[in-house]
């Protein structure tokens, strides 16, 4: 038995998959392709000139990535029986989740660093002027911190859920966070303002304060990062931000390994 | 020996249980302090926030549009971001402060003060998109009539902040932007007035431009008859570039510098007034003084294409 966290044979095997798969892998190049144009395009073809070489946001650019290379990502191979083959081995399962999560995180960080090169690239060449700077290495490390901490919830999903039904999920689990947010950012309009209804205001009244205390933990899992911002712009760093990150990002590993340990994946399973 | 195999495959790592434990216990004991310590865990705000009726009276003397940025709770991940992505930089705020007069509606400093009146109105009149935060760029010809007439510039995101650069380029296209009155018709091609006279010279053909007023009801007459309905005058107005002028000093608004030199160029009193300018073609300007009715209207078009 190998007591290593880290198995570097399923590692080198999860970037081989992706590298081999012919279903993946004409809808990753041409995903990253669609990414590559995209930036290019937001950097060189605007109306005014850009004030910094960096157009695409976070999450616009790491989200993409870890979606690509993480839909399955466990899931598949449950699916397809690979873990029962995998699973005959003298391999820990907690190994092989943490392997899958590296892998997927060190992957999906690479492809976010090339686009964000590219974007530098397309923009110091369409504007002089614009060089890399300080929030340059910022959105570096946030797309990286970005990557780790979604491949962590896109393992998660993906040891919960067959197949490729990790991606919809998380979609669903965005989506949803995303209006919990926008109704907690309702606030003065519905409670405070004239413009809202008699009924409006009193939902609000019920439903807003929920909203409120939901909005940050939500968030926090479907779109995980480290903020540097607070570099230049906070009067102090917020250590509740950054354990919150950390907290999720190991907490979605640990229910990951748990379901994964719970698992019935022999032959007999299927 | 099989079995005991069989299990060690399946324990849980003791070191990951300790650190998500750990972490845990580390984010519940700062989420309480900064829940009890939450400015000084904010980004800070270089934005000069004026109260709102101080902005738009300053705005009316200075002629700078109002930049209105409908907040919310201070706390809130989208407020956050906005402080920290486009007020706490620099550039983005030298810009709104040098360009714009900014005015915070709701938000002072953790969004529970008491609601007054003049934010209620500012809320009613200005905010085109419900979910906060929004901003609404009101120059200072929209701030007295109602703002159905026009579609103010917004600047509105859904879910992740958008990058700086667009807050830039928000910020460089609207600095100088005029109203442009929404005509009842969709039907008219109406022009702005800066880019009246290139069109004109590119496309040879005269310039309408009709200059009307607020709350006037032979004007408003004139904008039903004639650009509301399908009738021949949109023939005809396609030979021509129209521009709508509106005077606002009747409501006691400020006119942008452009708007006060055209009513001064062509000596405008009555509203409304129709001009044609043929200067890219070399002909005579032509005027008609009050609204006269729709068979008049249509032989002024004609005669002057």
């Amino acid at each position: 038995m190998k007591d290593s966290v880290i198995n570097k044979a399923l590692f080198k095997a999860t970037i081989e998959e992706w590298r081999y798969n012919p279903v993946f892998l004409p809808i990753m190049v041409l995903g990253y392709l669609y990414l590559i144009g995209f930036a290019i395009i937001s950097v060189s073809f605007v109306s005014a000139p850009i004030h910094e070489a960096t157009f695409s946001s976070v999450f616009y650019t790491a989200a993409p990535c870890v979606a690509l290379l993480g839909t399955g990502i466990i899931g598949q191979n449950v699916s397809s029986g690979i873990l029962s083959v995998l699973f005959a081995r003298p391999i820990r399962r907690y190994s092989y989740v943490l392997t899958r999560w590296l892998a997927l995180s060190v992957a999906s960080s690479t492809l976010c660093l090339i686009l964000l090169l590219i974007e530098q690239v397309a923009g110091m060449a369409a504007f002089p002027g614009v060089v890399p700077d300080f929030n340059t290495l910022c959105q570096a490390v946030e797309r990286v911190s970005m990557c780790f901490g979604l491949s962590a919830t896109f393992i998660m999903f993906s040891s919960v859920l067959p197949s490729a039904i990790n991606l919809s999920a998380w979609i669903v689990f965005c989506f949803v966070s995303n209006i919990i947010v926008e109704i907690a950012h309702m606030e003065p309009y519905l409670l405070h303002s004239s413009y809202g209804s008699e009924l409006g205001r009193k939902l609000g009244e019920f439903v807003i304060p929920i909203c409120k205390e939901m909005a940050l933990p939500l968030q926090s899992i479907a779109f995980p990062y480290i903020d540097l911002s607070f570099l230049a712009h906070t009067a102090s760093i917020s250590w509740f931000a950054v354990f919150t990150y950390f907290s999720n990002l190991s907490l979605s590993l640990l229910i990951a390994i748990i379901v994964m340990n719970r698992k019935e994946v022999s032959y007999a399973s299927k | 020996m099989q079995v005991n195999k069989k299990i060690a495959t399946e324990m849980l790592p003791s070191s990951l249980v300790a650190v998500v434990i750990i972490l845990l216990l580390a984010r519940t004991g700062t989420g309480i302090y900064e829940r009890f310590h939450p400015t000084q865990f904010l980004s800070r705000d270089l934005v000069q926030w004026r109260e709102p009726l101080a902005g738009l009276t300053e705005s009316r003397t200075t002629g700078k549009p109002v930049f209105i940025y409908f907040s919310g709770a201070a706390y809130l991940p989208k407020e956050e971001q906005y402080r920290r992505n486009y007020f706490s930089d620099p550039k983005i705020a030298d810009t709104i402060n040098a360009k714009y007069i900014p005015v915070k509606v709701w938000d002072k400093s953790l969004g529970d003060t008491p609601k007054d009146q003049i934010v209620n109105q500012m809320q009613t009149k200005y905010l085109q998109w419900y979910c906060q935060p929004a901003i609404h760029v009101v120059p200072v010809e929209c701030q007295m009539v109602h703002n159905e007439r026009y579609k103010l510039p917004h600047f509105y995101t859904y879910g992740s902040v958008a990058p700086r650069n667009t807050m830039f380029n928000f910020l460089d296209e609207n600095a100088n932007w005029h109203p442009l009155p929404v005509s009842p018709s969709q039907e008219v091609k109406w022009t702005r007035i800066e880019e009246a006279q290139t069109k004109a010279n590119l496309e040879h053909k005269p310039i309408l431009y009709f200059f009307a007023r607020h709350n006037d009801e032979e004007c408003d007459e004139a904008m039903r008859e004639l650009f509301d309905d399908n009738d021949c005058e949109h023939q005809q107005l396609k030979n021509y570039i129209c521009c709508m002028i509106y005077d606002h000093t009747a409501t006691g608004s400020k006119n942008s510098q452009t708007v006060d030199r055209l009513i001064g160029k062509y000596k405008i009193q009555t509203y409304p007034t129709f001009i044609v300018d043929k200067t890219s073609l070399s002909g005579q300007n032509d005027k008609i003084i009050g609204y006269r009715g729709h068979d008049s209207m249509e032989e002024f078009l004609a005669n002057n294409k």
